[in-house]
């Protein structure tokens, strides 16, 4: 509008006529004075032009007509007058004085209208009739006038009253009779008094439903306002929300879209708006949703639901959507507002968390070992799936006290113990505990797991993760029994060595060399023994001593045999040589005495289940081995011995078990230099006898009391001992599941322990 | 007149050393094997008494005793061995097979009791 009007006063400005017909003067004019002035205005020129023609006309008239022949000027007084008159108006509404300009031209057009009446001297008709012209301008008051007022009827009155002062004073002239004066005179009142009212009324009208647009239009305007102002409160409060807002009309065709929505989804209002939402959808098949949620909407009134959509870059993005309708003033949903929070953000979390309790689940699941949570009072709380695998307990299980499966009874306390310590403990978990189960069928495992204590709900929940360790406890059993077939191999094996002894001593056949070559073989045997002893223990060594026992118990049957008769053949022929032979003979006899005593001892290596076994009383054992040891136990050494008074005996070959203690008793006396004393102690505890033999000797070294029971380790004399009596005792108390331990300490003494199983009480 | 003792061992040396020690109070026998034993107390029916080895090539001591006892059931037998007692000189001793083993290196004193104690029982 304000463009249209720029351009149009540049032509005003251009074109030099144009400006002939604007009235500046009443731009900025109220729309009806602007009318009014352009009609004066207007009016004028066609007045003046009509005038000019009536002027010309009339000359020419007087011109053609034979009585004038000239033209006659009185008469063309009037309209070069009104000429002049009209051309005054125009300068003046040019000028802006429009009240002046139409009381001129009102004025001036009565004023001549009636000049010409009064000094006409034609026909009184014609003088008459000229009252048209009033009649005339008079009905345009209501156009020209700015208010119609009392002027207006002044201009009615004046007229009538100069009427008749003119019918009045020339009705001589006028030559009419009274009556048609009266009728003339009523008729024309009549007349301008009906153009009066008319235009009066007219002019009333057209101003009051002007009035009445102007302030419709301004109570309009106002209305406009207060709604432009609203609908930005309303679009800066939707462009601000944290939520996508689109409104999609009944064909699902989007209307209109907030900023929110534009940043999530990427497009601008002007490419978004009229695309039907439906194909913002990521995925399609999510419309049925739309469509549900619409029905639900109306009809259970619920009016949230979720779907994705895809932004212009292709992300799919999680909203959640409330919809609503928004009605038309006669009630039908016109278009529905979709208020849209992004939820993407929220799935992914979701999604995570329901992905990372599935891990944890199917770990749970997978874990071979059982995981268990229990409360105080030992309601299971949670159990995976080896639980019930493993123990049989199933869920319905879970709290109730008299299940079938429970802690075997004799590891009750261990784990009632660890409980008590975890609980008190700051460590948020025991170590490792092993203990026996019994599970719902009645089987026993062995298991190995530790306790943890965590907060569930403000409360202490016992954590347990337990293993079935009950396989690899039995293979433990196992290899308990394989130890003792190895023994049945170390025998095959020793027969091997069997042989290679024979060669090596086949070689030993004069008698002059015997000696020596017994100390080469003894010393070979023992090379070859403790090569033995280093692969296969002890229990190979029973087998190569009887073994090898024969073989050299006929070479010192030779050494001996030739000594008694040498000795006899000595005694019979060279009789006076006695003195000086015999002491060699002796030596002979007690060399091989020693030798000989030595290979028996090693027989008792042999022994294995052969051997009488009956129940043997160990006191009496070791009380008859004290009488043995008489003479060898010095007067200075005290005895001290104290009997479990429990009766008991032990499964045993009583002799040999005679010889454990003698070996044994002879060391702790022999360790004691000149006094001391031996305490002896029994005791039974968890089904075995414990014999402790303290001696105030000597000690032993700790450096070879790893050592004392191997054979021939000997810290004695040569001669003295060969070193084999500790190490057979070891061999013989093995035999009947006994043990032998020493604690020594150099200069203090030296502890005995011997355990047996106890067969009887 | 001495009692013939019958003395069997597969090694020379124990033979000829038996000899020697006992040669004076006992008419003394000797056989290398089983085999040989039986033959030389079938050359001396007056032998009362055997005393065998254990460990021989061919029969062992008590398997040549064994024979031996079903043709001559009135002697008395000895096993003379350089091994501990087995299970199986037990048994021979239990079921009387044999009256008594010695060990080696052989003890001359225990022996000759020994014979003269199976002598005066019979």
């Amino acid at each position: 509008m304000k463009n249209d009007s720029t351009s149009k006063h540049k032509s005003v400005y251009k074109i030099p006529w144009g400006n002939l017909f604007s009235l500046k003067k009443f731009e900025n004019s109220d729309y009806s004075l602007k009318q009014k002035a352009r009609f004066l205005y207007f009016l004028s020129f066609a007045l003046i032009g009509l005038l000019i023609l009536v002027i010309s006309y009339t000359g020419y008239i007087q011109i053609i007509n034979p009585l004038y022949g000239e033209i006659f000027f009185p008469v063309l007084v009037a309209p070069i007058l009104l000429v002049f008159i009209f051309i005054t108006c125009l300068v003046l509404i040019r000028k802006g004085y429009y009240t002046v300009a139409v009381h001129t031209i009102l004025i001036s057009t009565i004023a001549t209208t009636y000049s010409a009446m009064w000094y006409s001297h034609g026909e009184p008709f014609s003088r008459l009739n000229t009252i048209v012209f009033v009649l005339g301008v008079l009905s345009l008051l209501p156009l020209l006038l700015k208010n119609y007022n009392v002027i207006s009827f002044l201009y009615i009155f004046l007229n009538i009253i100069i009427l008749i002062a003119f019918v009045t004073v020339k009705s001589d002239e006028l030559s009419l009779s009274d009556s048609a004066i009266f009728d003339y005179l009523g008729d024309t009142s009549f007349a301008l008094m009906f153009i009066g009212l008319t235009g009066y009324f007219i002019f009333r009208i057209n101003k009051r439903s002007m009035d009445q647009a102007v302030s419709d239009f301004n109570e309009r305007l106002a209305a406009e306002k207060a709604l432009a102002k609203s609908e930005i409160k309303f679009s800066t409060l939707v462009d601000n929300m944290n939520e996508a807002v689109m409104i999609v009309d009944n064909e699902n065709r989007i209307q209109y879209v907030n900023k929110k929505f534009t940043e999530l989804m990427g497009y601008t209002s002007e490419e978004i708006i009229g695309v039907i939402g439906f194909n913002l959808l990521s995925d399609p098949s999510e419309k049925e949703i739309v469509i549900n949620a619409e029905y639900n909407r109306k009809v259970n009134n619920i009016n949230q639901y979720e779907v994705s959509f895809l932004s212009k870059n292709g992300m799919k993005i999680n909203f959640l959507v409330s919809a609503a309708p928004a009605f038309d003033s006669e009630g039908n949903a016109e278009v529905s507002i979709i208020a849209m929070a992004d939820i993407t953000e929220r799935k992914k979390a979701e999604q995570a968390l329901r992905q990372s309790e599935q891990r944890y689940k199917t770990i749970l699941a997978a874990f071979p070992d059982i995981i268990m949570l229990s409360d105080l009072k030992g309601n299971i709380i949670f159990g995976n799936e080896a639980l019930e695998r493993i123990t049989g307990i199933a869920p319905e299980d879970y709290s109730n006290p008299d299940r079938k499966a429970h802690i075997h009874p004799d590891d009750l306390p261990l784990v009632i113990s660890t409980f008590q310590e975890l609980l008190k403990s700051d460590k948020p978990y025991s170590g490792i505990i092993e203990n026996r189960f019994i599970d719902s069928w009645g089987n026993t495992h062995w298991f190995s797991g530790t306790i943890s204590k965590i907060e569930l709900n403000n409360q202490i929940v016992l954590q347990t993760i337990s293993r079935d360790i009950t396989e690899k406890k039995q293979i433990e059993i196992e290899l308990a029994k394989y130890r003792d077939h190895l023994e049945l191999l170390v025998n095959e094996r020793t027969e091997e060595l069997e042989a290679t002894n024979e060669e090596l001593l086949s070689t030993n056949e004069e008698l002059n060399n015997q000696r020596q070559e017994l100390e080469d073989a003894l010393m070979h045997l023992q090379i070859a023994q403790n090569k033995l002893i280093q692969s296969e223990k002890m229990a190979s060594l029973g087998v190569l001593a009887a073994g090898v026992a024969h073989e050299i118990n006929n070479p010192l049957n030779f050494i001996k045999g030739g000594a008694i008769a040498l000795e006899s053949f000595l005694n019979d022929n060279l009789h006076d040589h006695a003195a000086n032979i015999n002491p060699l003979l002796d030596s002979i006899k007690v060399g091989v005495n020693r030798a000989s005593a030595i290979v028996t001892s090693l027989n008792h290596y042999s022994h294995r289940g052969e051997i009488e076994i009956s129940d043997c009383d160990i006191h009496s054992i070791i009380d008859n081995c004290l009488v043995f040891l008489n003479n060898e136990i010095k007067s200075e050494i005290t005895i001290e011995k104290s009997y479990t008074s429990i009766p008991f005996s032990v499964r045993c070959n009583d002799g040999r078990l005679h010889q454990v203690f003698l070996n044994i008793l002879l060391n702790s006396a022999q360790a004691i230099k000149d006094a001391g004393d031996i305490k002896i102690q029994t005791r039974i505890e968890k089904g075995r006898v414990f014999i402790t033999i303290l001696d105030s000797g000597c000690g032993i070294k700790s450096e070879i009391l790893s050592k004392i029971t191997d054979p021939f380790f000997t810290t004695k004399d040569p001669g003295e001992g060969a070193g084999l009596g500790l190490s057979i005792s070891y061999n013989i108390l093995r035999d009947y599941e006994g043990t032998l331990e020493f604690e020594s300490e150099v200069g203090v003494g030296t502890k005995v322990i011997i355990s047996l199983p106890v067969t009887k009480t | 007149m001495r009692k013939t003792i019958l003395y069997v061992d597969d090694e020379s040396i124990n033979l000829l050393l038996f000899q020697a020690i006992l040669g004076s109070k006992y008419n003394i026998v000797t056989a290398e094997s089983g085999d040989d034993g039986l033959r030389q107390l079938t050359a001396y029916p007056d032998t009362v008494g055997v005393i065998s080895d254990m460990r021989m090539p061919g029969m062992n001591g008590l398997e040549f005793i064994n024979m031996a006892k079903t043709k001559f059931p009135d002697i008395f037998y000895f096993i003379l061995t350089g091994y501990d007692i087995t299970p199986a000189i037990s048994n021979a001793l239990e079921e009387g097979l044999i009256h008594k083993y010695f060990r080696k290196p052989l003890n001359h004193v225990e022996i000759e009791n020994a014979i003269e104690e199976a002598i005066s029982e019979k």
